[in-house]
């Protein structure tokens, strides 16, 4: 497991409990890219992951948008992300309309 | 007349409903159409799509079309997925020229997301009206939706509505109204450049927060919740009484309904054969017409469970978290935890659990598991291992009987495994939709929708799995009551000689050669010939050719009678050896014509029944072959 203070630049997968990033890119065919990114998972999206499922499930994950998705450890490792709020694990991205800003 | 008639059914408009999953869809639907729905008629579309005539105000009428719940018109990944039928009748409704309206209904909740696909839209299909639902929760969580500075940004009508309220038809009918007389007025095609805006920029403008608290709490209180639900103990023990209870109402509740039928059916039976006398009229109506009918009516109850149950599981968004639960469970072989309900139910019956898999979105993961929904143990089998465990392992402890059993009913299971990842290899490889799923916000299920959904269940079951299955029945009886040319027409208080000069007696007969290497003589090939029509009826048969009644119910003197049975020169007719490769043949051939209608269904084709049966009957054949060959000749 990698954390947020060495490398900034990490896999969804190796995300823990708490973390929050930033979505850098996503290594599918556009056409899975761009059906990712209708479900809400696309490249500037932030996530903050809320648990991992038993024995390698899937990722519980919730986004800036508004959205909850379980990410499946095979697709987790095909997205890259940086990591935010390093000093804040326990930190909540607040959903859009609670105060939040727009973001790219 | 007629031409003025087809001229104003062709320029009914069409009133198209998109959205996400879970947007309130089907809610929004029940109340403009008031439960009247029909399936629409689209060849080669596995999905429903519904349709209903709908009088709007003003005197008009629009034909209002429900398609299944999707993320993207653009990004379709293949053409059976919800995506790709969705984009394919958009298309198909635009090049016929009909005027046609597009409604996405977006969750106000999760307006950035929704807006992604109205981005989309706008800029592939021009007019649109964009309906917001769950204002009500929206105004729970202290937040409001300025739908006046949506239309302005997006240069479309927008409402927010609560489509769980009475008054919201009135209101999305005139809006319908009015935006279909503007499409009468304007040119209806927009240019591309119009679907272009940051969707999470805009919601952030168009939603305004009134209080932070209570959007908290609310959130907090889904948190709670995942945090319960999603334990991996607590959630796991939860998930399992909830599948426990769904699984014993699926499987006990055949029982009170067959008796039940069972009571009805000798009533009829009697007043039958009181008019027509014994005979073959008198036998094709009982048991071939009323025991057909019997079979389908037995099937109902388990069906209208099914979809009480998935309506539940998905309307209150557990349906996510329990398939989050099991997802690494499947993914073994391939499938993802939403597989996990139907490959449960098929434990009970496959003819539901077959319908079940409309819950799983990847049309490739979906056909994969109705292929292999055949090979989990359902309870039809389970008298047949029985009757061969009493009838072969007699003298064995109740340990050995047990460890057969238990054997048997996990053969299945690791078989369908198999099959599934040889599947995902083969027949149904391909490009499947990314492995990444909602779990959408806990909500309270409606009534209304539960109710036509169970009404659309159950005819669509009658109309097109029962007369399958009352055909079929039809057939299998004719093969079991004719004679063959040459033979007496019916030997008085002979059941079983009846059954030896029967057509399926000639082809039982026909087919020793293929079957002895199995060690299936033609009464055993006699019983698998009439346990197509359901697998207990194997018992039933075998004791009418040994001249045993009543040995479903009984199977003591029929499992001594198979014991004891001799060929002609003195050696046992049938071996322990016998009974484990029939065995292995029951674990492995889709021994059941109700499912094969269930999938011809669901697959709309007859392609996958036939590859169904050509691959379990192949299997069961070479797998009885081992066991009784391999047996024998460790001197078994």
């Amino acid at each position: 497991m990698v954390t947020a203070a060495k490398s900034p630049v990490i896999l969804l997968d190796q995300l823990r409990p708490g973390a929050h990033a930033r979505v850098l890119h996503l290594s599918v065919d556009d056409e899975q890219a761009a059906w990712l990114g209708a479900l809400g998972i696309f490249e500037g999206q932030r996530l903050s992951v809320l648990r991992r499922g038993l024995f390698g499930g899937p990722l519980h994950v919730r986004s800036r948008s508004g959205g909850e998705f379980a990410i499946d450890r095979s697709l987790a490792r095909l997205i890259r992300v940086v990591t935010e709020f390093p000093g804040r694990p326990d930190a909540d991205i607040p959903p859009i309309g609670n105060g939040g800003g727009a973001h790219g | 007349m007629g031409e003025d008639a087809s001229a104003s059914r062709a320029r009914t408009p069409v009133v198209v409903l998109v959205g996400r999953p879970n947007a309130g869809k089907s809610s929004l639907y029940n109340r403009l159409t008031g439960g009247n729905a029909r399936v629409g008629n689209y060849p080669g579309v596995t999905v429903d799509i519904l349709e209903a005539l709908v009088d709007l105000p003003g005197g008009r009428a629009a034909k209002v079309v429900d398609l299944p719940g999707l993320y993207s018109i653009s990004a379709t990944i293949d053409p059976a997925t919800d995506e790709g039928i969705a984009r394919r009748f958009l298309e198909n409704a635009r090049r016929d020229g009909q005027p046609m309206l597009v409604i996405q209904v977006v969750d106000a909740t999760q307006l950035a997301l929704g807006l992604r696909l109205t981005r989309e839209l706008l800029g592939q299909l021009g007019p649109l009206l964009l309906v917001a639902t769950q204002a009500d929760i929206l105004a729970a969580e202290g937040r409001s939706l300025d739908t006046k500075e949506l239309e302005d940004a997006l240069g479309v009508s927008a409402v927010a509505i609560n489509a769980r309220s009475d008054a919201v038809r009135d209101v999305v009918l005139g809006r319908i109204a009015t935006c279909l007389d503007r499409l009468d007025a304007v040119p209806p095609l927009r240019e591309a450049s119009e679907g272009t805006f940051d969707p999470d920029e805009l919601a952030t403008r168009v939603i305004c927060e009134r209080s932070a608290a209570v959007s908290r709490g609310r959130r907090n209180l889904t948190a709670r919740a995942d945090a319960l639900l999603l334990h991996p103990l607590a959630g796991l023990a939860i998930f399992a009484s909830v599948l426990t209870v769904l699984f014993a109402s699926v499987y006990l509740v055949a029982d009170p309904v067959s008796q039940l039928l069972d009571a009805a059916s000798r009533v009829l039976a009697g007043w039958i054969v009181a008019g027509f006398g014994e005979g073959l009229v008198s036998s094709f109506l009982v048991d071939g017409v009323l025991g057909g009918a019997g079979t389908v009516l037995t099937f109902l109850p388990q069906v209208v469970i099914l979809t009480v149950a998935m309506e539940l599981l998905e309307a209150t968004g557990y349906l996510s978290r329990g398939a989050f639960l099991v997802d690494r469970l499947l993914s073994v072989a391939r499938l993802g935890g939403r597989a996990f309900i139907p490959l449960l139910t098929g434990h009970a019956c496959a003819v539901p659990a077959i319908y079940a898999t409309r819950i799983l979105r990847d049309p490739r993961e979906r056909l994969t598991t109705i292929l292999i929904l055949p090979l989990m143990t359902c309870s039809a089998r389970i008298p047949v291992y029985g009757l061969l465990i009493a009838a072969f392992f007699a003298g064995s402890s109740a340990w050995t009987k047990s460890a057969v059993f238990v054997l048997l009913y996990f053969a299945g299971i690791l078989f369908g495994l198999l099959a599934a990842l040889a599947f995902r290899r083969t027949v149904t490889k391909g490009k499947s939709l990314p492995m990444a799923t909602e779990l959408p916000a806990y909500r309270s299920p409606e009534l209304r929708v539960l109710v036509s959904s169970i009404k659309r269940a159950t005819s669509r079951f009658l109309r097109e799995v029962g007369t399958t299955i009352l055909a079929a029945a039809m057939v299998l009886w004719a093969l079991l009551n004719i004679p063959l040319p040459g033979r007496p027409a019916k030997v008085e208080n002979d059941p079983g000689a009846n059954l030896s000069h029967s057509i399926a007696g000639g082809v039982g007969r026909a087919l020793e050669p293929v079957t002895a290497p199995l060690g299936f003589d033609w009464r055993i090939n006699v019983g698998l010939i009439a346990s197509f029509g359901a697998r207990e009826l194997m018992v039933g048969t075998l004791g009418i050719i040994n001249g045993i009644e009543g040995a479903l119910d009984d199977p003591s003197p029929l499992a001594s009678q198979l014991r004891s049975a001799k060929t002609e020169d003195g050696r046992p007719r049938y071996r322990t050896r016998t009974a484990l490769a029939l065995m292995a043949f029951f674990v492995l051939a889709c021994q059941c014509l109700s499912t094969v209608a269930a999938v011809r269904r669901e697959t709309r084709s007859w392609r996958w029944p036939a590859f169904v049966l050509g691959y379990t009957y192949a299997l069961a054949y070479l797998a009885a072959l081992v066991v009784n060959q391999g047996l024998r000749w460790m001197g078994g």
